[in-house]
């Protein structure tokens, strides 16, 4: 049964995903940057997951760290390849809308070069876990928590920090029709999220089992 | 090299727009702010799809893999002969 969830959240995040550029398409324009602020409705939600993705690895990095679990390890890793992939669809989301919104790609104001870093933090934790050798896991899960804390700082340098990006008011403040389409893709984000964990939660059980069986073959041996 | 480090003129910088702390829906767009941004918005939501599908694409092949060898070392004698992990 277990083996059935990946599959069942994929079909469902799937049919979100093609019913969302419809409820996208009956929402206003937005008064000064027009339709290119549409790309908001799958860029914001993007980082929601990412944010999400960290926050379970930076959880489960804690569990393994100080309880040597295991299976919270494994749970790490693949929350921690999911935050790279859904910082990787925010990355290329954004200055798609920059370039149109603000003139160019790219501007190195606090908020996006520390979406940046985080982003770097979470590719240097994948390849510590890759290329690290034996003991690289807990030293990869001090990397996680050092990259949790940093998301609050993400979030709220809108706030503190002169910018041009829009401020964390923006979502709270959404009209009806707006919202609903908004709210339609963080769901459609977060199901997605949920398949893809469960997918690569999977990955990492049977690379666990793999190694018992050969440990346990050369032992026989 | 100014830019490179990303310092940039008073002048570029007083051009910015300002920044927004709220959205305000609009009913008529004018023509010319309709046509350039469709491409990008395109673009972005291909980009997710794209992601997504590759990201699937790629973990069906290691989890096919890792199965096939896990079932490969049950198979030999010494193997457990299970079913692997659920």
């Amino acid at each position: 049964m277990q083996g059935r969830w990946p599959t069942v959240w994929l079909v469902v995040a799937a049919v979100m995903f093609a019913v969302a550029p419809l409820l996208i398409a009956q929402a206003p324009n937005e008064a000064t940057m027009g339709l290119v602020a549409k790309i908001f409705y799958f860029h914001v939600p993007a980082w929601f997951a990412m944010f999400l993705a960290i926050f379970i690895c930076g959880i489960a990095s804690g569990i393994y760290l100080f309880r040597e679990q295991a299976s919270a390890d494994r749970l790490a890793v693949s929350a921690a390849e999911l935050a790279v992939l859904f910082g990787a669809m925010g990355l290329i989301t954004g200055p798609l809308w920059a370039r149109v919104s603000w003139g160019v790609w790219w501007e190195w104001d606090v908020r996006l070069t520390l979406a940046l870093i985080l982003e770097m933090i979470f590719i240097a934790y994948l390849l510590l876990r890759t290329y690290g050798g034996p003991g690289s896991e807990k030293l990869a899960a001090g990397l996680a928590l050092f990259g949790v804390f940093n998301v609050p700082f993400v979030y709220i340098s809108v706030n503190v920090w002169r910018t041009i990006h829009p401020e964390t008011s923006v979502v709270p403040t959404l009209p009806p029709d707006m919202g609903l389409p908004f709210w339609w893709c963080v769901a459609a984000y977060l199901v997605l999220f949920m398949a893809m964990l469960n997918a690569r939660q999977r990955l990492e059980d049977q690379r666990a089992a793999l190694d018992e069986l050969r440990l346990a073959y050369d032992e026989d041996a | 090299m100014a830019a490179a480090i990303g310092i940039v003129p008073a002048g570029v910088a007083a051009a910015q727009p300002e920044q927004v702390n709220e959205f305000v829906p609009i009913d008529e767009l004018p023509p010319e702010d309709r046509l350039p941004a469709a491409p990008f918005l395109i673009a972005a939501y291909s980009v997710v799809w794209l992601l997504a599908f590759g990201y699937f694409w790629g973990l069906s092949r290691r989890l096919s893999s890792v199965e096939h060898d896990v079932q490969d070392l049950q198979r030999r004698p010494g193997g457990d002969g299970g079913e692997g992990v659920a």
